[in-house]
């Protein structure tokens, strides 16, 4: 009589919904891991082309006479303000990422096997009698059971609800990223800036090395230092763009994908997966670029 | 507007840097006009960089909005070992209705 009641709670729990599919786990850890990637990348990025620019100034600041106390700022336009904000949208898009692969990954089995013996002993004691040991773990088994659709129903109505609650701010910032890592003719973000600056010094250095016989060996070298510098870095600006332009502009399809394949179990389509291969790219391709 | 002269911007330096880079020696002038043009590319991306800081504001805002609104639901599964463990205080409490059954 005990195992029927436990088994019709069993029945209760089917028919009251459960916990994520396996198809959805998959796509909200896929997605979590590569957008707390992303994150990380786009916090590290800001401070590097920040600093990066800074650099590339301060060279042409020595190479370039002409250049006065008031003609640069040098940190111009990546000031720290903007780059803090910009730093901690990106810690966002990390966190929220986090938060992601820890839904996705959380797994209680050992927590309800403990309290699953717990409650057998207190069981076996308010009876005032001992349970057969078939009986004792055929509901144990049941315990577990009924624990864990409870608490992955928990967890996919609290995945559901985050989601759905960072949808339009996630698409935002895909939005601001893309721009801020775009080298497109009429971009105007970060590494336009970090690049255009580079295009400057290289400049600047091309009509020193073009001046035949004018400069000594030591300023030649100061030269061809910031014009090393400069190519290096329009390089940099180059390989980055692409990767992270796609990375964002995937953040976004994959961000609407996470949100229909959560509340449609049975919604199915690869950009997620896409993405999560875009970003694993990034990620290649920042390590051997970093600085 | 700023698209406008942007895009003109752009075509007037590639322009240059074309004579630049195939006369040698270039009209020594071109290098410093470029810079100047570099100079005001970097202006107005400055102009664009803090519109966007604006929205960066606003869209982290936004996250923190979700977190605020979905931290219930994050707290509740922080205490799924309590919780857990209230399946059992429930069971538990009607054990001796079971007892009676069996």
């Amino acid at each position: 009589m005990l195992l029927k009641t436990m088994h019709c709670l069993l029945f209760i729990f089917l028919i009251s919904g459960c916990g994520l599919n396996h198809n959805q786990l998959v796509k909200t850890k896929s997605f979590g891991t590569a957008t707390e990637d992303l994150g990380k990348i786009s916090e590290q990025e800001f401070l590097n082309i920040r600093n990066g620019i800074i650099e590339i100034n301060k060279t042409l600041l020595l190479i370039d006479s002409s250049k006065k106390s008031n003609s640069l700022v040098l940190d111009k336009p990546t000031y720290a303000s903007d780059t803090a904000k910009r730093i901690a949208a990106s810690k966002s898009l990390k966190l929220y990422g986090e938060l992601l692969n820890q839904l996705a990954n959380e797994k209680r089995t050992d927590n309800l096997q403990s309290a699953a013996a717990k409650l057998l002993e207190s069981s076996s004691t308010a009876l005032d009698k001992e349970l057969p040991e078939e009986t004792k773990n055929a509901l144990n088994t049941l315990i577990v059971n009924l624990g864990s659709m409870w608490v992955e129903k928990k967890k996919a109505d609290a995945a559901k609800e985050i989601i759905n609650a960072y949808q339009a701010s996630v698409t935002k910032l895909a939005d601001l990223l893309y721009e801020d890592f775009s080298l497109d003719q009429q971009s105007q973000g970060y590494l336009k800036a970090y690049e255009r600056t580079a295009v400057r010094l290289k400049n600047a250095s091309m009509k020193l090395l073009d001046e035949e016989n004018q400069h000594s060996i030591s300023e030649r070298e100061h030269v061809i230092h910031a014009y090393t510098l400069a190519e290096t870095a329009i390089n940099r600006a180059k390989e980055l763009s692409t990767k992270a332009q796609q990375s964002a502009m995937q953040l976004k399809t994959a961000n609407a994908e996470l949100v229909n394949v959560i509340n449609n179990p049975q919604y199915s389509s690869d950009d997620i997966k896409n993405y999560a291969k875009q970003v694993q790219e990034f990620v290649n391709l920042y390590q051997v670029l970093s600085r | 507007m700023m698209t406008t002269l942007g895009k003109e911007l752009h075509q007037t330096i590639s322009d240059l840097e074309y004579i630049r880079d195939t006369q040698k020696p270039p009209p020594p002038a071109v290098y410093s006009i470029l810079d100047q043009l570099y100079a005001l590319q970097i202006v107005l991306i400055d102009a664009a960089i803090q519109k966007a800081t604006v929205e960066y504001v606003n869209a982290t805002a936004a996250m923190e909005n979700a977190a605020k609104e979905t931290r219930q639901a994050i707290d509740d599964l922080k205490k799924l070992e309590s919780a857990i463990e209230k399946i059992g205080v429930a069971i538990e409490k009607v054990a001796p209705l079971l007892a009676l059954a069996i």
